[in-house]
Parts: C-alpha cells; sequence; structure tokens
C-alpha cells in the first residue's frame, strides 16, 4: 500500500514531487513556518515581504528538485537556498542597513546559550542592555548563532548553511560568543560579578 | 503567517512549471571544474618550465662565486614569468575550486595544499617526461622575457660572459656575445677549463672571470655555453636555440 505524503519521508517526497507536483504540498507544509521565521530572524523585511521571498524560495528548490542527492538533508539543503535567496533580497534592497531583527525571547536565549548569566526574571530586567548587545553584534557572528542557538543546527549543518568551512563557522560562533562575554562584562550582567 | 502550500502548488501547475534538468542547475558546478582541472594542468606546466629553468641554473658553474653574488644572480635571472603564471594558476585553482558545489566545505589552506601538491607532482612528472622541453621550444616571443638564460650569460659586471669564439690566439680568444659585442677573453694555465669545452673558433662558451677594461675579461672557469640546445643531457633543437638570433643558422650548428 502507498504511503501518504504525510507519512513519507522529506527524501521520498522529493522524488514524488518531480513526478507529481501534489507531493510537494507537503515539503512546504513541513517547512513554510521554519523558513518564515528563519528568514525573519537573518532579516529586516516585513512579514508580507518574508512571505513572497519564502513563495519565491519554494518554487525555486521545486526548480531545483533533480540536483538535491540526499547527500545534505532536505532540511539543510532548503535553509541553505532560503540564506541564499535571502541575501539576494537584501542586496536588491538596499535602503536599509543590513541587519537582523530577533524577538525579545530569541535575543534572551542567544544570551543564555552563551553566557552563564543571572535568572531570567533579572534578565528580563536587562532586557534593553541585551537588545543593544545582540544588536550591536556584527552580523556574520549574529548569523551562525542564529543558526545554532535559535535554530539549533550542528556545526556541521551552518557550514552547508552557511557555506564556509566548519572551522570558519566555529570561529565565527567562537568570536561572537566571546563579544557577548566582553559586553556582558562591561555592564555587569555575569553572575561571577553580580 | 499564511499556509500558502496549496499557492506554490497552484503556481506550479498554472504556470507548467517543472524541475530543471540537472545539467541545466549542475552547469556552473561543471565549469568551475573544468575551469578547475585547466589551471590545474597549467599550473602544472608553469611549475614544470620553472625547474627546467632553475635546473639550469647549474649551481657546480657558480661554485667560484662568492655566495652573495651567486644568490644576487640566481635572483636577477629566476623566471619570473613562469613564477608570476604560477601564481596565478593557483590563485585560479583556489577561486575555481570554492565556486564548485562542495567547495565551500574546505578551508584556503587545504585547497592550496592540494593545489600544490597537484601540481608539483605533475609538473615533476611534466619534466620527467620532457613535456616541458616540448613546450618550451614552441614557445614564440621575446626570449629575453621567456628565457632568462641568456640574460644570466650577459652579466660582465658580474663575471659572466657567454658567447660564440670567433678567433682564438694565444692565451687570448675573441668571443662574440649574443648582443653583437666582441670580448677579449685571457685565460691561462690557472684557468679551468672543463672538460667538454673546446677553444676553437665559433664554438659557443660561457666564462666565469674578471673584467678588466672595457671589452676585456680574465677567464677563471671556462664551461660549454649552458644556453639551451647547449647544455650537457639537452635534447634541444639547436637551429631554435641558437643564442645568436642574428647569425646564419650553420653558425649555431657546432
Amino acid at each position: 500500500m502507498q504511503k501518504s505524503y504525510s507519512e513519507a519521508t522529506d527524501n521520498e517526497l522529493v522524488e514524488l514531487s518531480i513526478k507529481n507536483p501534489n507531493a510537494f504540498e507537503e515539503l512546504v507544509l513541513r517547512y513554510q513556518s521554519r523558513l518564515f521565521y528563519y528568514i525573519k530572524r537573518i532579516s529586516y523585511f516585513e512579514d508580507e515581504d518574508i512571505e513572497d521571498i519564502v513563495q519565491e524560495i519554494f518554487i525555486k528548490i521545486y526548480r531545483s528538485l533533480n540536483i538535491f542527492d540526499g547527500d545534505l538533508s532536505f532540511s539543510t539543503w532548503a535553509y541553505q537556498i532560503s540564506r541564499n535567496a535571502t541575501i539576494d533580497a537584501i542586496r536588491r534592497k538596499q535602503v536599509r542597513p543590513q541587519t537582523a531583527r530577533l524577538e525579545e525571547d530569541d535575543m534572551i536565549k542567544i544570551f543564555k546559550s552563551n553566557i552563564d548569566i543571572r535568572s531570567e526574571l533579572e534578565l528580563k530586567e536587562h532586557l534593553r542592555e541585551i537588545k543593544l548587545i545582540i544588536n550591536d553584534l556584527p552580523y556574520k557572528y549574529k548569523e551562525v548563532m542564529i543558526l545554532r542557538f535559535l535554530e539549533e543546527r550542528s556545526y556541521e549543518e551552518i557550514m552547508d548553511i552557511v557555506q564556509k568551512p566548519k572551522g570558519t563557522v566555529a570561529a565565527l560562533i567562537a568570536r561572537g560568543r566571546k563579544i557577548l562575554i566582553k559586553e556582558a562584562e562591561k555592564r555587569n550582567l555575569l553572575i561571577s560579578q553580580g | 503567517m499564511k499556509d500558502f502550500s496549496k499557492k506554490i502548488v497552484n503556481t506550479i501547475k498554472q504556470e507548467h512549471i517543472v524541475p530543471d534538468s540537472k545539467l541545466k542547475i549542475n552547469f556552473k558546478n561543471y565549469l568551475f571544474w573544468f575551469i578547475f582541472s585547466g589551471v590545474l594542468l597549467l599550473g602544472a606546466l608553469f611549475f614544470s618550465l620553472i625547474i627546467l629553468n632553475i635546473i639550469d641554473l647549474k649551481p657546480d658553474v657558480f661554485r667560484h662565486l662568492k655566495l652573495g653574488r651567486f644568490f644576487f644572480l640566481v635572483f636577477m635571472t629566476l623566471p619570473y614569468l613562469w613564477i608570476g603564471l604560477l601564481a596565478i594558476t593557483i590563485f585560479s585553482g583556489l577561486m575555481a575550486f570554492r565556486k564548485t558545489k562542495k567547495g565551500y566545505r574546505y578551508s584556503m589552506l587545504f585547497i592550496a595544499g592540494i593545489i600544490v601538491l597537484f601540481i608539483s607532482v605533475v609538473g615533476a612528472l611534466a619534466h620527467f617526461s620532457k613535456m616541458n622541453s616540448r613546450f618550451d621550444r614552441s614557445i614564440p616571443g621575446p626570449r629575453g622575457i621567456v628565457h632568462p638564460m641568456e640574460g644570466r650569460w650577459q652579466r660582465p659586471e658580474e663575471g659572466l660572459l657567454g658567447g660564440e669564439i670567433i678567433e682564438v690566439g694565444d692565451q687570448i680568444f675573441f668571443l662574440k656575445t649574443p648582443r653583437g659585442e666582441e670580448w677579449r677573453i685571457f685565460y691561462g694555465i690557472e684557468t679551468e677549463i672543463k672538460k667538454d669545452v673546446e677553444i676553437k673558433k665559433n664554438k659557443k662558451v660561457g666564462v666565469l672571470g674578471e673584467k678588466k677594461d672595457d671589452k676585456s675579461m680574465e677567464a677563471f672557469v671556462i664551461i660549454r655555453l649552458p644556453f639551451r640546445g647547449e647544455g650537457k643531457g639537452s635534447d634541444f633543437s639547436e637551429s631554435r636555440k641558437c643564442p645568436f638570433l642574428d647569425a646564419p643558422q650553420k653558425e649555431c650548428r657546432d
């Protein structure tokens, strides 16, 4: 008996989608939300713009299905395409400075993942300072930290998504963390100084 | 966030969008692999030409020179054209590899290491198979730039002079350089004359010595002229390699 689309793996859906576009609907359902929030985190676009970008990305993914060889997971491959499409969109709309827009919870999550800090309650009291620190973080560090601590991707997956060697990814995360600690120290947010 | 899964599938159906062929999507990848391979082979060729030129240095000939002067001469006459082209090919290879589908996974240092290793091995093979000699023979253009050997033996101030013997006297001979200058070369029993050298008219020799005055030199060592086609073990065509570019071909065949 043939499996329903919802039971099929990503790789099986890719195979099926090449023959029948209806199977692609399941892939879109699985990833539209994740890609939407990923793009939102790494860009400054409004929700409507992001929705347009995500739709373009899925069409691009569909057109490229023939080169999906399973070497990367579909998820990593989709993130890679999404990141490239977002960067292209940012370049096209260079009217505003390139930055990432993070929700407060995301900022706290990144902060907590890297720094031995006070209680979450205290953290929320210092939200303004945390926002400043995260917003001042250069984009190249912020991008990999979003993937590592918010998207919870492995170093290998980040390497494939941002298309940089693994060593470079590790170095970017380490440097980003160093900057966060330094800035937290300056603002007296570390436990050791509390 | 809206669910646009149905909208996307409808767009695909209405606009008859189909997945692109592998060849079309991978064209860029194949192109960069092609460039990378071509660049590696070119790099190997340039490397083999560098070997050819460096081997032509014949370090034993220079042992009479002071170390500083030896390095100065080497520095002055290195095959910079090939070295420059090799550097360009290594850089191009790096860039091309990084543009391939999985090129981003490797550090620049690793890719550079692989490129250098490949170029060294294939370049050495090209040298041992004398492919570099055959290529070198077919190179047109200004020899002064491409071939540094002539320049190396046209430095009387540094004690190096090469050319063809046009007249022989008692402990003296006259040497005509590729530039058409005539020099008096003094030699004696203290002069080291290499075994394969004949001090005879029309023979081409290289002289290591000391410049005495305008157009005269005292020889310390006399060797067979090491221009390509003249050195030991060379397989170069003499007619092509005649250093006297304006001389009749027969003068170059001794």
